[in-house]
């Protein structure tokens, strides 16, 4: 019989709790999955990369700090600056981020972990294996060095024969990989792990920041890996996409590139915002003003930020009336950010500000950023574009944004959540200094570079001449960047003393109201001993004594079930108590998921394809491996939670977290496939040199193959997840069969058609054709593989009636195979007809 | 077992998407007729005053706009019913409606580029 009654000695529920969720320790760390150590092992590692990308920055200082300096030559600048800006922008900024989230989030929404741990782990191996692979690179001298946007035909392999630019394809597909697990991971977590009563007005503003930019995430990122997935294959296997001599345009790749470029630099900004929203009410001692008014705007901000990719393509050619719209898009983005500004002066203006530590950097940040937005505005008007494009003004201006909308909020971030990662405060105020010279040296450094840019520096040039009239300018921008290298010096050594030497802090030392700061500090694995019944946005003025209830076991789950991991799960908008979801223990296998993962790369990078389809196929077998043993092989109906409540297991509700996983997944895989779908139809209409010399001749026969089979699939899937199929296990499984055997017939079918393609090599149409087919062929097949996998779950008895989530899971993708084979088949029979020949 | 299963509570928060998500399709489609009709040359075939390019980019403009009225209408009724009654609803219902006043506004302001004098200049 479970003790479900509340344990009321903490010591005994602390013992309890702990030996289910701690990490083992010695090499047993490798096996983390808790979203603390995973979290902060982010945003650690995300810090060594500011270090190298910093460094690297250092250099390109050091190299224009005199006019025909020998210190770099042309080739070893052009990679320094290549991976200066991108690890900046890919294995720093984003990760970061995303640490903090997985840190706070479950902490500030009162749950004892995120949604999926396993997934957070493998994340965070695949972003330090892929990281690797650049730095390695770099050590290497065979970086990338066509700039961290890699344009075509610059990164072609006409101009880049060798495997420099492979690396930042590969490299960059791999760390996104952890990007797009983390948005699955951050929404499903916000939807579904709250707890009780956190209605989503409820919810604390960083959370509202972090959905909204985990769904950036989850539409930016695809559009790159396919631009990215493309060029690897023209440059692999010359399949041209981007040689306008076959078909292809250059300009595709710019589309794909901005397409996530821009809202990238919002969704860089959008956590460093929701940090400031955080804090400032902190030290203002007053809530935020226009709670709503900031929700609203950040939403409109992500969309917007999506209208305005081609304002970095202002210069290409594009008719006026395009440019008009884009333009008008971009200043547009201007409203949403002065709301927020507006929010957040009005609340320090009426409150009653402290100017501790965390405030100065917040103080920074207005400075630093108002001035980025300035340049911003004057960048986005188009014949201003055109004057200073590719300029040092645009570096001034980016980072001024980068910097200032970034840094200097993550840096108040650090002070500000440090006392709750280690319990310790500080007892010496190196910050004071160390942002002193942030702030100084960063001003210095980059307010001169508007002038250099103006005077007409363009970036990107490894020397200039004397009579170029800007040696004394760009020393004294080299002289301040060395003033801010060495406050970022400072800012570290503070922080390696606090950590080894502060002394205890007292629990929330900054009188804050979120959540958070009702754990203990450091805070356990758990979080929480019981979870806490939410009413107000600010849940720790309300109780007082919250945390010590908490550790009593006064409130939800104060007790441990069968040595189970539990958290609970509310619906999405009220809040209301649904579900109970397990959390797996630790384990090694993200990691040798990962490994396996790597396999696949380095196969691909290194041009052992072999090497890389076993990576592969392992990949997708590991992955199903983490199912085994999981889930519960009885209906077990409502659980008691505590506080007299009861709610059902995730398994057996429609809601659970991990069929928002596979939504939210489906999602991104449908914006890659609308980008292959959107990059055919661009080449066809834009691009030089069509129509094709030939057309594909789609068989009749292998058409409706595939047809029969998806819909076949999509059917028989459905009908298995039928209340009056689900009961009984012959009929689901033979379901399952039939959906296995349409997907192979299906899978068939599309094997035929990209047989029919003739050579792939020839014309860009063939390319994607055959691109677009593949794509569909790899959905049908792991079609095959998840339906035998629901028959072997059904088999191992973890599928009823009522715990039908494998079957709902494996339905989704059915579903939307068939949808995308439709429009696939569509598309290949229908575009000829109506382009014409 | 009814009490487990939810339903589909989660409208108001498909609303808060759905005003962009207009504008954003109104962005693409203008984009994209824009581009295309270049191409097949629609900015040379005159319809009254103005050109058959021109005239499209109107109509779907024009069609979003009213797409947005409907959303807009929507979320003011649904708002009016939840706050009656103090749900947690309403907060969403009177962001979306906020949202859909804005996306309206935005699209406005895109709009405004079609008054530019000729379509297909480079
Ligand atoms: C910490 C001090 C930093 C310094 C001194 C610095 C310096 C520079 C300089 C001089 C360039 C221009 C190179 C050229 O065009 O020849 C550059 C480019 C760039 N920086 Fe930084 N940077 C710093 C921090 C950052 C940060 C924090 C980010 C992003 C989060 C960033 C992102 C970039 C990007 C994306 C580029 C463009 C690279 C390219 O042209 O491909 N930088 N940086
Ligand atoms: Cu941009």
């Amino acid at each position: 019989m479970t003790d479900t009654t509340a344990a009321t000695d903490p010591i005994r529920l602390h013992k309890q709790l702990h030996r289910i969720w701690r990490t083992p320790p010695g090499f047993g760390r490798l096996s983390a999955v808790n979203h603390t150590i995973v979290g902060r092992r982010f945003i650690i590692t995300a810090f060594v990369f500011f270090g190298i990308g910093g460094i690297l920055a250092m250099l390109i200082r050091a190299q224009l700090a005199t006019p025909r300096s020998a210190f770099l030559g042309p080739e070893i600048y052009n990679q320094v600056f290549t991976m200066h800006g991108t690890v900046m922008m890919f294995l720093f900024a984003i990760p970061l981020f995303e640490g903090l989230a997985m840190y706070l989030l479950p902490k500030m929404l009162g749950a004892r972990d995120m949604a999926f741990p396993r997934l957070s782990a493998y994340g965070y191996w695949c972003y330090l294996f892929g990281g690797s692979i650049l730095i390695i690179g770099l050590v290497l001298g065979l970086a990338p060095d066509g700039g961290w946007f890699m344009y075509t035909p610059l990164s072609s392999r006409t101009y880049t024969p060798g495997i420099n630019a492979d690396i930042w394809l590969i490299g960059i597909t791999f760390v996104e990989i952890s990007a797009l697990a983390a948005a699955i991971e951050i929404i499903a977590t916000i939807f579904k792990t709250r707890a009780p009563g956190m209605s989503l007005d409820k919810m604390p503003l960083f959370a509202w920041y972090m959905l909204v930019t985990a769904f950036m995430m989850l539409f930016g990122f695809p559009p790159l890996i396919v631009g990215s997935i493309l060029l690897e294959i023209e440059r692999a296997f010359d399949l041209p996409f981007f040689d306008p001599a076959r078909g292809g345009d250059p300009l595709l790749w710019q589309h794909l590139f901005w397409l996530f470029g821009h809202p990238e630099v919002y969704i860089i900004f959008l956590p460093a915002a929701g940090v400031m929203s955080t804090l400032l009410p902190v030290f203002a001692r007053r809530e935020i003003i226009g709670y709503i008014w900031i929700v609203v705007s950040i939403v409109a901000m992500a969309f917007l930020s999506f209208g305005l990719w081609v304002h970095h393509m202002f210069t290409v050619g594009i008719p006026h009336l395009a440019l008009a719209f884009f333009s008008a898009a971009s200043t547009a983005v201007a409203f949403p950010t002065a709301v927020q500004f507006f929010a957040w002066i009005g609340t320090l203006a009426t409150g009653r500000p402290q100017l501790k530590l965390p405030m100065l950097f917040l103080l920074g940040f207005f400075f630093v950023f108002a001035m980025g937005g300035l340049t911003g505005v004057m960048l986005a008007i188009v014949p201003f574009n055109w004057q200073v494009h590719d300029t040092h003004f645009v570096v001034a201006h980016l980072h001024y944004v980068l910097v200032g909308g970034f840094i200097f909020p993550m840096l108040a971030a650090a002070y500000y959540w440090l006392p709750h990662f280690t319990g310790r405060a500080p007892r010496l105020s190196l910050g004071i200094t160390a942002f002193w010279l942030i702030f100084i040296g960063f001003n210095l450094t980059f307010l001169i570079m508007h002038l250099t840019g103006l005077l007409g520096m363009p970036r990107r040039i490894y020397t200039y001449d004397d009579a170029a009239g800007w040696e004394w300018l760009n020393l004294v921008s080299s002289i301040g960047s060395f003033v801010m290298a060495i406050g970022f010096a400072l800012f570290t050594v503070d922080i390696v003393l606090q950590v080894t030497m502060g002394k205890r802090a007292r629990r929330n030392p900054w009188g804050a109201k979120t959540l958070e700061w009702a754990t203990a500090m450091p805070p356990p694995a758990y979080n929480f001993a019981s979870l806490p019944s939410v009413t107000s946005r600010t849940p720790l003025t309300d109780a007082r004594g919250i945390a010590v209830d908490l550790a009593r076991g006064q409130g939800y789950l104060g007790f441990v079930r069968e040595g189970r991991l539990e958290t609970l799960g509310v619906e999405i908008t009220s809040g209301r108590l649904e579900q109970v979801i397990r959390l797996p223990n630790s384990t090694h296998i993200p990691l040798y998921t990962a490994l396996v993962t790597a396999v696949f790369f380095v196969g691909v990078l290194l041009k052992f394809y072999l090497v890389a389809v076993i990576g592969f196929v392992a990949t997708i077998a590991m992955l199903l491996m983490w199912t085994r043993g999981w889930g519960d092989r009885a209906d077990r109906g409502l659980m008691p939670v505590g506080q007299g409540e009861e709610a059902p297991p995730h398994t057996e509700v429609t809601g659970a977290p991990s069929n928002w996983a596979m939504t939210l997944a489906l999602f991104a895989n449908g914006t890659a496939y609308a980008s292959l779908a959107f990059g055919m139809l661009f080449l066809w209409v834009v691009a030089p040199n069509w129509p094709p010399p030939v057309l594909l001749d789609p068989g009749l026969l292998a058409s409706a193959l595939a047809v029969a089979g998806l819909a076949a699939a999509a059917f028989a899937a459905m009908r298995s997840v039928a209340p009056a199929v689900l009961a009984k296990a012959p009929q689901r499984e033979l379901w399952l069969a039939v959906a296995a055997a349409g997907n192979g017939a299906a899978l068939a079918g599309f094997i035929m058609l990209m047989m029919a393609v003739p050579d792939p090599t020839r014309h860009a149409y063939l390319a994607a054709t055959f691109v677009l087919l593949a794509y569909v062929a790899l959905h049908a097949a792991l079609g095959v593989v998840f339906a035998g996998y629901g028959i072997v779950r059904s088999r191992a008895g973890y599928v009823s009636a009522m715990r039908s989530l494998d079957l709902r899971i494996g339905a989704q993708w059915h579903r939307y195979t068939a949808g995308i084979g439709l429009i696939a088949l569509l598309l290949i029979h229908g575009l000829p007809r109506v382009m014409g020949s | 077992m009814n009490g487990i299963m939810t339903g589909s509570r989660n409208q108001a928060f498909l609303f808060m998407a759905l005003g962009f998500t207009v504008w954003a399709l109104a962005f693409s489609v203008l984009y994209g007729v824009q581009g295309t009709g270049c191409e097949l040359g629609w900015h040379r075939q005159p319809i009254g005053p103005l050109s058959l390019l021109r005239w499209l980019l109107i109509l779907i403009w024009a069609a979003h706009m009213a797409v947005l009225g409907w959303v807009y209408w929507r979320c003011r009724s649904a708002l009016a019913v939840t706050a009656a009654k103090a749900m947690p609803e309403a907060f969403l219902w009177r962001a979306s409606m906020a949202l859909s006043i804005t996306a309206a506004a935005a699209t406005v302001w895109i709009g405004l580029a079609l008054l530019v004098p000729s379509i297909c200049v480079v």
